[in-house]
């Protein structure tokens, strides 16, 4: 009996997850870079219910498989592309690819992200809206005036007084072989893990890696129509095995006034 | 007047399977490629005792629940994700699982640190037989042929169940043919990528079932209430001496 009440609590408590990672979605649909998580689901383990009457020769039965629910099998980050924006700031960069930007946490670690809306802190270095350093790292000389940035992530700079654009050096992309693996870690950041594969490094335009857009963002790649009609699905989803929760409560009462 | 205890016994605890393999249908209602469990109640002669030089009794039968997968294909649902294959039609992939090649409807495949195809179960997807490594960026053409960047690397493997064969269900998603498979041919075969097939549940089939199981196991435990009554009768008033 308890295995159906067990059954529809796995029910409603997956259905719960797909709502948390909806809400999760819905809550960064316009943050840069921004990758859309999805649930995964799978099956729980079959038990075989042999009547007693199987033993009854010549019968051929095909005897039922009671399953026992679902579980979460893994919420899984999309790289797809998300939608553009332009913004005329040179310091802004979208990734046209499969290529990410490499940034140095505090504690000199890398992290990837796709956010590139980067600036200049107070001593001329690119770095995130986080306030952490770009790879490879620039310092922009004094008295810049102009910079520049070319899809092959060549960094160009002018300063007052001089008519040759210098170039700096070039933002470096990282691929992953599973970016799926990538485990985000929050402010648009994602790292490495055994399952996403080392960061190979590689330069934009080449080998897939994708080119670098200059003064336009990348912006999530949530649909709100899409989340919306997951979020019916999954609260209806909810609805029903809360109702078979319902019913079987109620076949424990049948049974227990069996007795009287 | 015990018999008619048992038959209610028995229409119960069927009736209960039934409604168990309805909470999991509803369970599954969003896994992907989930297949529903339709549930059947049978009956079959019970083992007779007989008592030598007499006539048997009458006839008995026990209830019980049949069970086969339906194999309905599920809606598919764009998801514009270049692992994620549904087969329309027939078929189903394969997965190298630890004890043998098991099938599924499930196509939300993704890469493993060494760029080998796999299931959501972990298992590698079965591609002409063996598993596939990928180092390019893969797509996957309506036929199931695999491109690694632009080169051909192989295609999915999509088998049907023999005739006669019994899908048996084993959890992740997958399932086993107790009987054999047949290989589908290149012609039998239409994938989409870029699409994920949907767990096949009919929530309003399964709320029509839920309530014709509830139903019968109401009637059945009013049946047993009705023999107990009988029974009352039987033990506490046939034989009352009327006293005065």
């Amino acid at each position: 009996m308890m295995r159906a009440l067990s059954t529809s609590a796995s029910g409603m408590r997956a259905q719960q997850t797909f709502v948390d990672t909806i809400a999760h979605n819905l809550a960064n649909v316009n943050t840069t870079g921004f990758k859309r998580g999805r649930v995964e689901f799978q099956d729980l383990l079959y038990q075989i219910v042999q009547p007693n009457a199987s033993q009854t020769a010549g019968a051929d039965l095909k005897p039922i498989q009671v399953g026992h629910g679902v579980r979460l099998a893994d919420i899984r980050q999309i790289f797809t592309q998300g939608p553009t924006q332009v913004t005329g700031n040179a310091l802004d960069m979208a990734v046209n690819g499969d290529g990410f930007f490499r940034v140095e946490m505090p504690d000199g670690s890398y992290a990837y992200t796709r956010d590139g809306s980067f600036a200049l802190d107070s001593e001329g270095q690119v770095i995130t809206s986080g306030g952490l350093t770009v790879a490879p790292g620039f310092e922009l000389p004094e008295g810049t005036t102009e910079v520049a940035v070319g899809r092959e992530g060549e960094f160009r700079v002018k300063v007052a007084g001089e008519e040759e654009a210098q170039e700096l050096g070039s933002i470096d992309l990282y691929r992953f072989a599973n970016p799926a693996g990538l485990k985000a870690v929050g402010s648009n950041l994602f790292l490495a893990t055994e399952s996403s594969g080392e960061a190979q490094e590689g330069t934009a335009t080449r080998d897939g890696f994708g080119s670098i857009e200059s003064g336009i963002l990348e912006t999530s790649n949530v649909s709100v129509v899409e989340e919306m009609i997951r979020l019916i699905e999954a609260q209806r989803a909810y609805e029903l095995n809360s109702k078979s929760i319902q019913t079987t409560e109620d076949m424990l009462a049948v049974a227990g006034q069996l007795k009287r | 007047m015990i018999k008619a205890l048992d038959s209610s016994r028995q229409a119960m605890q069927v009736h209960l399977q039934r409604h168990e393999v309805t909470a999991n249908n509803l369970a599954n209602a969003n896994t992907p490629g989930f297949k529903r469990e339709l549930a059947r109640v049978t009956s079959v002669e019970a083992p007779q005792t007989m008592v030598p030089g007499q006539s048997p009794r009458f006839p008995s039968r026990e209830l019980l629940v049949e069970g086969a997968a339906h194999l309905a294909g599920g809606s598919l649902s764009a998801t514009g994700n270049p692992l994620d294959v549904a087969i329309a039609g027939e078929g189903f992939f394969q997965v190298q699982a630890a004890d043998g090649p098991a099938l599924t409807r499930d196509g939300a495949f993704s890469l493993d640190p060494q760029g080998v195809l796999i299931h959501s179960s972990g298992y590698p997807v079965m591609v002409d037989g063996g598993s596939i490594q990928l180092t390019g960026i893969p797509s996957i053409q309506s036929d199931g042929s695999i491109l690694d960047g632009e080169i051909p690397a192989g295609r999915l493997s999509v088998v049907a169940p023999a005739d006669g064969a019994r899908l048996l269900r084993e959890g992740d998603n997958l399932l086993r043919a107790e009987g054999g498979t047949r290989e589908l041919e290149i012609g039998e075969v239409r994938m989409a990528s870029g699409f994920l097939e949907g767990s096949n549940v009919d929530p309003v089939r399964e709320m029509v079932n839920m309530i014709q199981a509830f139903r019968v196991y109401e009637l059945a435990q009013k049946a047993a209430q009705a023999a107990d009554e009988t029974l009352n009768v039987a033990v506490n008033r046939v034989g009352v001496l009327r006293s005065g």
